[in-house]
């Protein structure tokens, strides 16, 4: 197929289509055109794309894996539990279709694989986050199903994009990273992918140089509806709530345009120790605090509350930082797969450490400030589970919400007190008393317990030397004391590790240092 | 990591000096205190006292 131009039905405009576009929207009026087969058909005008952070713009060109591909078009889908994402159409030289799909800083590049025609598709309703489903090769594992909305698009679309269209889709991902979506539409489709970064796209054209701004950098500059107050929104395009800082109103942002939902209570009990808006800089990366959120489960009648802050990044997207019992850490998203069978678990092996399962249950918010990526609700509620390898855990959301279930898996790694001042250069922030759920546990090394036998065995040599017939005769309880006096040190060690652990599991249900 | 390493050598000075302190009793022929820690072990109603009968 060539390239084809036509005039848009609505305005006259040059509309031009490429070599497998289905619809091209016209730059003048906005009119979707669909490619027909003698002539071109209206398919009625788009609204204006929400302005998003991304650094990917239609015309842009670059190679992946060695082909070269230009940025054609894009469809803005809406969510179903709030926001919207982009998917962007890779026009390959040699006629192929890649679709960049970019949701919170992540990028997942897929092309479309056809399905055998005997190939058997479960049923949309069928497939549940965790289950697998054989797509031809490695089982691929759901985590999350839903229904989005077609919003907005311009330029080239490979497929007949319908403004308000419904799209059923099931996210998967495999044991190897490969990720894959299924679309249910008349016919099932099917495109597989993986998880890629800017820098695999090598990206050129106009605009690709810019540095993107970070979320401290001014922002959209707003007044509360409710008491008129100002406000800052720092992520504008990506924030769905925000909250006023004059009122305590929970403000739903819809693009920038902010509308009263309810006043929350007040945060005076909840110390926010570090600022939003505030700056810092953690593993080399640059972060601005953006949302503050305090969460709880209950356990035996009693509640555990913590603190999340959430960090954004415009070319990572959002991390989180999690405050519990003074304890601090940084959680962002696995780099290598979990799987989603997280329900059956009591253990995994990721990253050649054994994760152990420390608590299941259900997290509650109770308070939230600042902006927040989606609709968050104080009392909205997921389902956890968290497994720990110190410093590291594993935690397991899952969240059903409207038309969408959906699994977020996040790792987090422990940070110290003082690397949390020195990243964002606050002060006096409390330090930990008691042992925290991921932190490390004392360990001087192998060193130390191989020294330990040698001396051991020097004293003995030592006793045996002096016992001959003849000499002047070591004492086997002077042998003996200075036998447990080096070996204090090393059984003290031990012995305080261990309780270290008890401590660390004491108010898991899945201890294993549990006496009954 | 360099603070294992410190561990492991701070230790190995401290296990040296027991070491050292050990060979010196022992050459000199040096006998342990009686700090009593076997002292009554192979009493039971022999040893006497007010168990068993014993007056």
């Amino acid at each position: 197929m060539k390239r084809r131009t036509a005039s848009c039905p609505s305005c006259g405009a040059p509309v031009t289509f490429g070599p497998g576009s289905v619809i091209a929207v016209c730059d003048f009026c906005k009119t979707v055109v669909a490619r027909g087969d003698k002539k071109v058909e209206d398919h009625g005008k788009v609204a204006d794309l929400v302005e998003t952070s991304s650094r990917l713009r239609r015309g842009m060109t670059g190679r992946y894996k060695r082909r070269s591909f230009t940025i054609a078009g894009r469809v803005q889908y809406r969510h179903p539990a709030g926001g919207v994402w982009d998917e962007w159409y890779l026009a390959f030289s040699e006629g192929r279709w890649g679709w960049l799909a970019e949701a919170q800083g992540n990028l997942y590049l897929t092309f479309e694989k056809r399905l055998r025609r005997n190939a058997k598709v479960p049923d949309f309703d069928d497939l549940g986050v965790g289950k697998s489903v054989d797509l031809g090769g490695a089982p691929f594992e759901v985590f999350e199903r839903g229904t989005a909305t077609c919003g907005s698009a311009e330029g080239e679309i490979p497929w007949d994009f319908r403004i308000g269209a419904e799209h059923r889709f099931v996210d998967l991902q495999d044991a190897k990273g490969r990720v894959a979506t299924l679309e249910y539409g008349a016919e099932p489709q099917l495109f597989v992918g993986e998880v890629v970064s800017v820098d695999d796209l090598n990206l050129s054209g106009e605009g690709w140089d810019f540095e993107p701004e970070t979320a401290s950098g001014g922002g959209l500059q707003l007044n509360c509806p409710n008491c008129a107050g100002p406000l800052t929104l720092r992520v504008p395009d990506q924030s769905l709530r925000v909250t006023c800082p004059s009122c305590n109103s929970l403000l739903d942002a819809n693009s920038g345009k902010l509308s009263y939902l309810k006043t929350l209570k007040s945060r005076e009990s909840f110390p926010i120790l570090i600022p939003l808006g505030k700056e810092g800089k953690l593993f080399g990366e640059k972060y601005t605090v953006i949302g503050y959120m305090r969460r709880y489960a209950t356990w035996m009648g009693k509640m555990f509350p913590w603190n999340e802050y959430l960090l954004y990044n415009p070319d990572l997207g959002f991390r989180w930082l999690v405050h519990n019992d003074n304890h601090w850490s940084f959680v962002h998203p696995p780099k290598q797969p979990v799987s989603a069978k997280w329900r059956r678990w009591k253990q995994f092996t990721y990253d050649n450490s054994q994760f152990r399962l420390y608590d299941r249950g259900v997290a509650y918010v109770r308070y939230v400030i600042g902006e927040f990526y989606w609709k968050v609700e104080v009392g909205e509620k997921v389902t956890t589970a968290d497994f720990i390898a110190p410093p590291r855990m594993v935690s397991f959301e899952w969240s059903e919400t409207g038309k969408s279930e959906e699994l977020n898996v996040s790792l987090g790694n422990y940070v110290t007190v003082d690397e949390i001042q020195q990243a964002f250069d606050v002060k006096s922030i409390p330090r930990p008393w008691g042992v925290g759920v991921i932190q490390p546990g004392p360990w001087p090394g192998w060193g130390l317990f191989l020294v330990w036998p040698i001396l051991v065995l020097f004293l003995v040599l030592i006793h045996a030397a002096y016992s001959k017939p003849g000499a002047t005769g070591s004492d086997g309880w002077l042998c003996f004391y200075a036998i447990l006096t080096v070996s204090s040190v090393p059984l003290g060690i031990l012995a305080y590790r261990y309780a270290f652990e008890v401590n660390r599991w004491q108010n898991s249900d899945f201890s294993p240092y549990a006496t009954e | 990591m360099k603070s294992n390493k410190t561990w492991a050598i701070a230790y190995l000075l401290f296990g040296l000096c027991v070491c050292l302190g050990f060979g010196v009793a022992a050459a000199n022929g040096w006998r342990a205190p009686n700090l009593g820690l076997l002292d009554g072990s192979s009493g039971g109603r022999s040893y006497g006292g007010s168990w068993g009968g014993g007056k």
